[in-house]
Order: structure tokens, then C-alpha cells, then sequence
């Protein structure tokens, strides 16, 4: 448990209105979309940078771990706190401090949220095209430390293809800045993606340069519903194949569906056995020829229905539907685990075809969706964690699903999970080497170690 | 572990702490405080459910700070009923003595009694005009410091006769009437603003429709119902079924949101007792206008540029958008100009702006701002709570706005300096 004689010099730095230390406000601001945390002793949110700094070297001072966290939205349980650690919130660091159109850039504050980004872009006439799948709330912060992809890397990259540069606290106290506000700068190593992907274990940024887009004329939403999750894979990968470039190619199987329309109005029929969302843009004619042709593959595939949102209204409901595919499948289970899973793309409707085929062997109603343009995939199991047969078998198939990915020459990403406490299949997915290197690197940047010590990269 | 708590325990469960609350919630946006937004109040009221949590005067602060504006439902992913656990965590504080005291003992022991509030209203507008100087468009202003008074907000100014004392049970129009309707005028309506009831009045007896407004109606039970207090809610519901239960009519017609939200649903969905009014339709009065009864009212004096405030318990409680702007439109006269995020909450919440005044400053700031941008001269609703909120928050904005109910510009004869 931190002092309080800790909390009062915090108090000293950020001024009353930096430090949250109720037991009754603490609660949440320990845990994410992931885990509810435990109880812990403060949160801190500094106003600027130097106030950023100061904590960080008062927490490496005393050896203290600190734990950065943006909205708290992640599912990777990289802001989950316990106590006797410091919540280190970019709350209050939420300016957007400039939007060029001119230089296509960007200066934002780690506690931005990426629909106040999005609005500031839009208004100038550009795109920051990270758009988390989950998570209008989600912080510019909190999408750099997990390198978010969301749902139009397909065709614009994550996270990591929009960082220019970002002003770094270290855990010393030192600030550094790294990359710059031109689009080209590679003098010494890229530290910014560096940064990026690192869930606050290296330092926290204080403020980020992006790269803006100019805006696309015309969005254009297909829906191609089939009877079968494997023939809607297949599709995805023909339609790639034919040189279409969408901006969105979305996934959701029939378990997935049936959780989403649980939770209200689905813009889908009920016997849908899978549901491909296509976004194609561009200019007018080329969004609406590409859509044409990806709706024609579709049928070509086995699309029983293929249509177009006509209306901002029917684009909206069928972006919530996938939207909100996690949160409803949450509400189906005790717990769920996720995994994130990623094959080449050329790959993904053997890994459906694998991932279904594993579900009626094990008879568990596995839902899958996801980015299946990048060839990566959501399985969700649903456990029952007071049911230790259940949590066995759940082990069993993600050992299996770990199994199928490596034969086809894929990888499992960090896994995630929801209700379940502490991780249940915790297993290094990384290589030792690479383990050891990544300490190592650590070390430089965080000699104490205080920077959140238990995210698992 | 009070019943009504357990009751929700599904409910809570059913948030997967996904955050999407965390984008849309007006207080918290002023806050940025975690436990000020639903997924932090589910985690609350989840904690104080399994007991790993005190419960104490902060955690019922934490519950009170919720404008029951339903925003976080509308959004939420999974539709979690945050307003039912929320309330459900409120009565479980005022079951445990943690709740203000002094609210309750009014609500105890002056609202949820009908001569006794008519005395203390009746006696109120007396000492007003002592105490507080009323100012241009409404509302008035403390004279002297007054201890929990901030200088310069717009009070509410009380009427010393209310509406109910103003007028007779019936009024009929010429000839055989169309239908009969009854009017549930609710507090703020009978006591604040009762030119509203009159307007809604006129406008219906001048479309043919009799008008029953039946003595010894009460309050609703909303401010007991979000003060946590579901039994003298219940009480509430019970006496006004039995004084309504006297008459004969086709509909029930209100013109206050909340009090038709209660009439419609939500009194019924939480307390599970049956329909707060059987066997007859209830109707806000814009909503009776544009589906039933149709009007042609006549022209303003000179065109006036109008504006819309989506109450939140019209919106999102009973869905109704469209007919308030239709009726306004129809008025010739009306230039209508839609503002920018016309259903966000005002920050009125009911009482809400008594016990977190700073907040709700805040949040009727960003409306006032939002009604600045289209120029209006009057801003429109069709709710006496967010005209009370709105009215402040005009008047600290430095802007001459006007704000009215939907009926007072139907009937009203706009004057050449407006």
C-alpha cells in the first residue's frame, strides 16, 4: 500500500485536481474492458508534461511501478492496476494542439480521444483512419502503447503507419523527442514505433505528431450475408485477389451474429450464417465500381444476399452490429476467452474452415469474427471459470486453434479474455531470445523497472 | 441487501466494461472521473451488490451524479439499463440512511403531500419577490447573498395560485366536442410556468377536444423515484390512479416529458405495479397535435427564428422527435433552425441541479453554446424542468433568447420588440 505521505507529494505535483485516492472512484480506474482490477491506492493525472516527468521520477525515485492508462477500453489488460501501484491517467492531457492541413499532420495530447480526433480531422477536410473496432473512446495514448490496427488497417495500416514523432517521459524524469513534424525523418533509430506497440513498459508519451490523410470522397457499405462462415473467408480472399482495395473487410459468424442481434435491432436477417461488411472509397466512381465488383464476388462465392447500405442510418447500424460484436458476446458467458489470431491472408478460409470444423469436434459455441482482410481472426471461446471441466476444455481447443495457426504459418497475438480473473492460459508467445533482447531494451529505458512491470508484451 | 438492488444483479452483469458510456455521458465529459460514468456506476453498484464495497455518502454521491438523461443506454452496445440500476442503487442507499437527508425529509414530509406543498409553494411565492429579483426572460436572481446560492443563477420563481386553483375541472369547447382529454399537469407546469397548461388548454378546446384536468392530482413520483425513494413513488402513482380513475376520458395528454415518461413506462417498468394509468393512451401534447388532433394555428405577428431542445425523457424515453419540430414548423411565422446536438442533455436532470449545480452549469453552457450558433431568438421544448435549466443557462450566456414550451408559441401573439 503507497503512503500517504507518497499521495501528498503526487498532490504537490498535479495540484488537487490531478489525484483521484477514493476508494469509491479508484474502483474502475483500475481495470479495463478486460478485468475489474484490483483496489488500488491512487491515480494520478498529470495536466502537462512537466508534470508528467515529475511524477515518473518520483515513482522511480521510490521504486514504485507505475501503470499508464488511457480510457481504459483495451481488452489487453495492459491498464490494470493492483495495489501499491501508481494509475498514471493521460485524462488531462487532452488537447488536440494543432491539425495542419498543409503539412497532413496532427499534435495531439496522449488523452485525445480518437473520435475528437476524427471530428478535428474531419472539420479540416482530413482522415486519421485508425478507427478502433470497439472503442470511440479509445485515447491516441492508450491506440499508441497497444499499436492499434482497427478495422481499415486492410487498406490504410494501424497505428504504426500514422506515428511521425511523439514527446516521451522517460521513467527518470527525462523527456525526449523523438521523429518530428516532417513526414520523412530516419536520422538514428525510430524510436516513436518503438514507442508504439509497447504498452507504457518503456515511458508514457506526452505528446504525439500523426500523419493525416486528405479526406476520400465516398464511402461505399456492401453486405454480403452466406449460409457459411468458410464460404465468406473465401470470398474475402477472392476479392483481394481481384486487386479490390477495401477499406473495411469485416467478418462475423453465425454465433457472433445471433449474440449481436441479443442486444437489440440487427440489420441482418435471422438465419444468417455469416455476414461479410465491405467498405470500399475512393472517389465516387471507383468506391461504387469496386463495390459492384466485390458484390458480385460475393455471389459468385455463395452469397445468398448481397446489398448496399443506401443511407448514412443503415451504414451506421451495420457498423454498430460489428461494433459491438465483443461487448455482445460478453454478455452470452460467465467469461470469455479471446484470441487474436493471424495467418496470411492467402490462409484465412483454411483457418475458418479449421476453427469451425475444431467447434463441432469440441461442441462449444465458439464465435468467430474479425479483420479477416488481414487474415486475422477473433475466436471467442465462452467459459464458465467456476467450472473447471469447462476451463479445461477451453485450454483444449485454444492449444488446438495454437496448433492449426502455426501449421498455416500464422501466430496467436496477446490473448485476451473477459471475466476471467487472472489470466488462465498464460504462455509466452514470444520467443526466449527475442524475450530477452526485449528486457534488455527495457533496461535501457526503465533501469528501475517501475513501468508497468506485469503487461505481457 | 435490499430486494430492488438483487433485483438488478443481471443487469450488472451484462456490462462488459466496454466504455462506449465513457464517449457520450454529458457529466462524464465535465469530469472526466470514471466513477461519474455508467461503467463506473455498474462497478458501484456491483461492489455494493457483493458487499466489497461501504456503503457510504460517496458512493451516494457518486449515484446522484446521474441526470437519468439515458445517453449511456442509447449507446451502450449490450443496451444495459443503467437509469433501472442506478435508481435501484439509489434506493438501496436511502434504504441504508446514506442519501441527503434534507431531500428526503422535504420529499417525506412536504411534496408527497399535497396541501402541505401547495402551502409551502403558496408561501415560497410570497417570500420570493424578497429574496430574489426577477429578471428579463425569466427566472430570478438573489437580491442579497444567500447561503448555496450561486449570485447569479436563474431561480425558478413560483406562482403564488396554481394552475390547478386557476382554472375549472372542465372546459369545454363550442359545439359537441371531438374527444375528451385528460390533463396531467405536473409540478413545475401547476407551479412555475402555468401559462404552459393554459396554452395546451386553449389550443385544445380551440380544436374541439374537452379538457378534464381533475383536482388533487399530485406530483407524478419521478423526483421520489430518482431520489431513490420507490415506496412513496408507488404512493404517488396510487393517488393519482384514484383521482384520474373519477373521470371519464379517451386520452391522458401531458406537456411535460418526464411526467409523460412516467405516465407511459417508466414508473410501471421499475416499480412493476401495472400501467400507471389503465385502459386510456397517453399522449405528450405535441404528440397528440401531430397524430390525433391536428392544428392550424394561426400566424406569428412577425417571422421569428425558432429552435429545438430534445428533452431527454421525450427522446430517448418515449422516441419522440419528430412531431414537437413538425408542430413548431407548422406555425406560420416560425423559422425553424435546428441546433447542433439538439438532444444532448441540458443538465437539468430534475433535482439534479440542486445538489450538483457546478456540474450542471457546465453542461447547460455547452447547450446555450450550441443555441447561440443558430442565431434563434426563441429556443422551443417541451419540458418545464429543461426550460427551468435552460433559462439559466441562457441568461449567464449574455444571450436574449427566449425559451418557451411548444404550446405558448402556438398561442402566442409575439410582440413588435421580440
Amino acid at each position: 500500500m503507497l503512503s500517504r505521505t507518497l499521495i501528498s507529494r503526487l498532490r504537490q505535483i498535479t495540484g488537487p485536481e490531478g489525484i483521484i485516492d477514493g476508494s469509491e472512484d479508484l474502483l474502475i480506474h483500475s481495470g479495463d474492458a478486460v478485468e475489474a482490477g484490483a483496489h488500488t491506492d491512487v491515480l494520478v493525472s498529470p495536466g502537462t508534461e512537466e508534470e508528467t516527468a515529475a511524477v515518473l521520477a518520483l515513482a522511480a525515485g521510490e521504486g514504485i511501478p507505475v501503470v499508464p492508462r488511457g480510457s481504459g477500453t483495451g481488452p489487453s489488460l495492459a491498464s490494470v492496476a493492483r495495489e501499491g501501484e501508481i494509475v498514471l491517467s493521460s485524462a488531462r492531457m487532452n488537447q488536440v494542439h494543432s491539425v495542419s492541413a498543409e503539412d497532413l499532420i496532427a499534435v495531439v495530447g496522449p488523452g485525445v480521444k480518437l473520435e475528437d480526433l476524427h471530428r478535428h480531422a474531419l472539420a479540416a477536410g482530413l482522415l486519421y483512419p485508425v478507427h478502433a473496432a470497439i472503442d470511440r473512446p479509445a485515447t491516441l495514448g492508450g491506440t499508441i502503447g497497444e499499436s492499434t490496427n482497427g478495422l481499415r488497417a486492410v487498406k490504410y495500416g494501424g497505428t504504426r503507419n500514422y506515428v511521425m514523432g511523439m514527446r516521451i517521459a522517460l521513467p527518470g524524469g527525462e523527456v525526449v523527442q523523438t521523429g518530428a513534424r516532417t513526414l520523412k525523418c530516419v536520422t538514428g533509430y525510430d524510436l516513436a514505433r518503438l514507442f508504439t506497440g509497447s504498452l507504457g513498459t518503456l515511458g508514457v508519451c506526452t505528446r504525439i505528431f500523426l500523419k493525416l490523410l486528405p479526406i476520400q470522397e465516398t464511402n461505399v457499405v456492401t453486405v454480403a450475408i452466406f449460409d457459411r462462415a468458410r464460404e465468406a473467408a473465401e470470398a474475402s480472399q477472392r476479392i483481394l485477389e481481384d486487386g479490390i482495395r477495401p477499406s473495411i473487410l469485416e467478418l462475423m459468424d453465425r454465433t457472433t451474429l445471433c449474440a449481436v442481434a441479443k442486444t437489440g435491432n440487427a440489420p441482418f436477417p435471422d438465419d444468417a450464417g455469416a455476414l461479410l461488411l465491405i467498405e470500399t472509397d475512393g472517389l465516387r466512381v471507383a468506391a461504387d465500381g469496386q463495390a459492384e465488383r466485390a458484390g458480385a464476388i460475393c455471389h459468385a462465392s455463395g452469397a445468398h444476399q448481397v446489398r448496399q447500405a443506401g443511407t448514412a442510418h443503415a451504414v451506421e447500424a451495420f457498423m454498430n452490429a460489428r461494433r459491438r460484436a465483443f461487448a455482445a458476446l460478453a454478455g452470452t458467458a460467465p467469461a470469455i476467452v479471446l484470441e487474436d489470431v493471424r495467418v496470411p491472408r492467402s490462409k484465412v478460409a483454411d483457418l475458418v474452415g479449421s476453427l469451425r470444423a475444431l467447434l463441432e469436434i469440441e461442441g462449444v459455441a465458439m464465435a468467430v469474427f474479425g479483420h479477416v482482410g488481414e487474415g486475422r481472426l477473433h475466436p471467442a471461446i465462452p467459459v464458465d471459470p467456476g467450472d473447471s471441466e469447462d476451463v479445461e476444455r477451453a485450454r483444449r481447443i485454444v492449444e488446438k486453434i495454437s496448433g492449426e495457426v502455426r501449421s498455416l504459418g500464422g501466430q496467436l497475438g496477446p490473448e485476451r479474455g473477459v471475466g476471467l480473473g487472472p489470466r488462465v492460459f498464460l504462455e509466452r508467445r514470444i520467443a526466449p531470445e527475442k524475450m530477452e533482447m526485449a528486457r534488455r531494451l527495457k533496461e535501457t529505458f526503465d533501469p528501475v523497472g517501475i513501468m508497468n512491470p506485469r503487461a505481457v508484451l | 441487501m435490499t430486494k430492488r438492488l438483487r433485483e438488478v444483479e443481471q443487469e450488472i452483469r451484462r456490462c462488459s466494461r466496454c466504455g462506449q458510456c465513457r464517449s457520450v455521458c454529458p457529466v462524464f465529459a465535465e469530469s472526466l472521473v470514471e466513477s461519474h460514468v455508467a461503467r463506473g456506476k455498474i462497478a458501484l453498484a456491483g461492489a455494493a451488490l457483493d458487499e466489497s464495497l461501504d456503503v457510504s455518502r460517496t458512493l451516494s454521491n457518486r449515484m446522484s451524479l446521474c441526470l437519468n438523461c439515458k445517453t449511456c443506454i442509447e449507446n451502450c452496445p449490450a443496451e444495459v439499463r443503467v437509469d433501472e440500476i442506478v435508481l435501484a442503487a439509489r434506493d438501496h442507499l436511502h434504504e441504508k440512511g446514506k442519501n441527503p437527508f434534507l431531500k428526503h425529509a422535504f420529499i417525506d414530509n412536504v411534496w408527497t403531500r399535497g396541501r402541505v406543498f401547495a402551502r409551502f409553494v403558496q408561501t415560497a411565492s410570497r417570500m420570493q419577490p424578497l429574496l430574489f429579483k426577477r429578471g428579463e426572460g425569466g427566472g430570478g436572481t438573489a437580491r442579497i447573498p444567500l447561503a448555496g446560492v450561486d449570485s447569479e443563477r436563474r431561480i425558478p420563481m413560483f406562482e403564488s395560485r396554481s394552475l390547478l386553483s386557476r382554472i375549472p375541472e372542465v372546459i369545454s369547447p363550442e359545439g359537441k366536442p371531438r374527444m375528451r382529454v385528460a390533463l396531467f399537469v405536473g409540478c413545475a407546469t401547476n407551479w412555475v410556468y402555468p401559462g404552459i397548461g393554459e396554452s395546451m388548454i386553449r389550443v385544445l378546446v380551440d380544436s374541439g377536444v374537452e379538457v378534464v384536468i381533475p383536482r388533487g392530482q399530485e406530483c407524478c413520483g419521478v423526483p421520489m423515484l430518482n431520489a431513490g425513494d420507490f415506496d412513496r413513488a408507488g404512493k404517488q402513482m396510487e393517488k393519482n390512479r384514484a383521482i384520474f380513475a373519477g373521470h371519464g376520458y379517451d386520452a391522458v395528454v401531458t406537456g411535460c416529458a418526464s411526467c409523460g415518461l412516467a405516465l407511459k413506462k417508466e414508473m410501471e417498468e421499475i416499480l412493476e405495479t401495472g400501467p400507471y394509468l389503465p385502459q386510456v393512451p397517453v399522449y405528450d401534447f405535441t404528440e397528440l397535435l401531430a397524430r390525433e388532433i391536428g392544428v392550424e394555428p394561426g400566424a406569428l405577428d412577425k417571422t421569428v427564428r425558432v429552435t429545438y431542445h430534445d428533452p431527454c425523457h421525450l427522446n430517448r424515453g418515449q422516441g419522440i422527435t419528430a412531431e414537437p419540430r413538425e408542430v413548431l414548423q407548422s406555425i406560420p411565422g416560425v423559422e425553424f433552425a435546428e441546433m447542433p446536438e439538439a438532444d444532448r442533455c441540458c443538465g437539468g436532470g430534475g433535482l439534479f441541479s440542486l445538489s450538483h449545480y457546478d456540474v450542471a452549469l457546465k453542461i447547460g453552457s455547452r447547450k446555450a453554446e450550441s443555441i447561440r450558433e443558430t442565431g434563434a431568438h426563441i429556443v422551443a421544448t417541451t419540458c418545464p424542468a429543461c426550460m427551468i435549466q435552460l433559462t439559466d443557462a441562457i441568461a449567464r450566456s449574455g444571450q436574449d433568447v427566449r425559451v418557451m414550451h411548444v404550446a405558448e408559441l402556438l398561442v402566442r401573439k409575439l410582440t413588435s420588440n421580440e
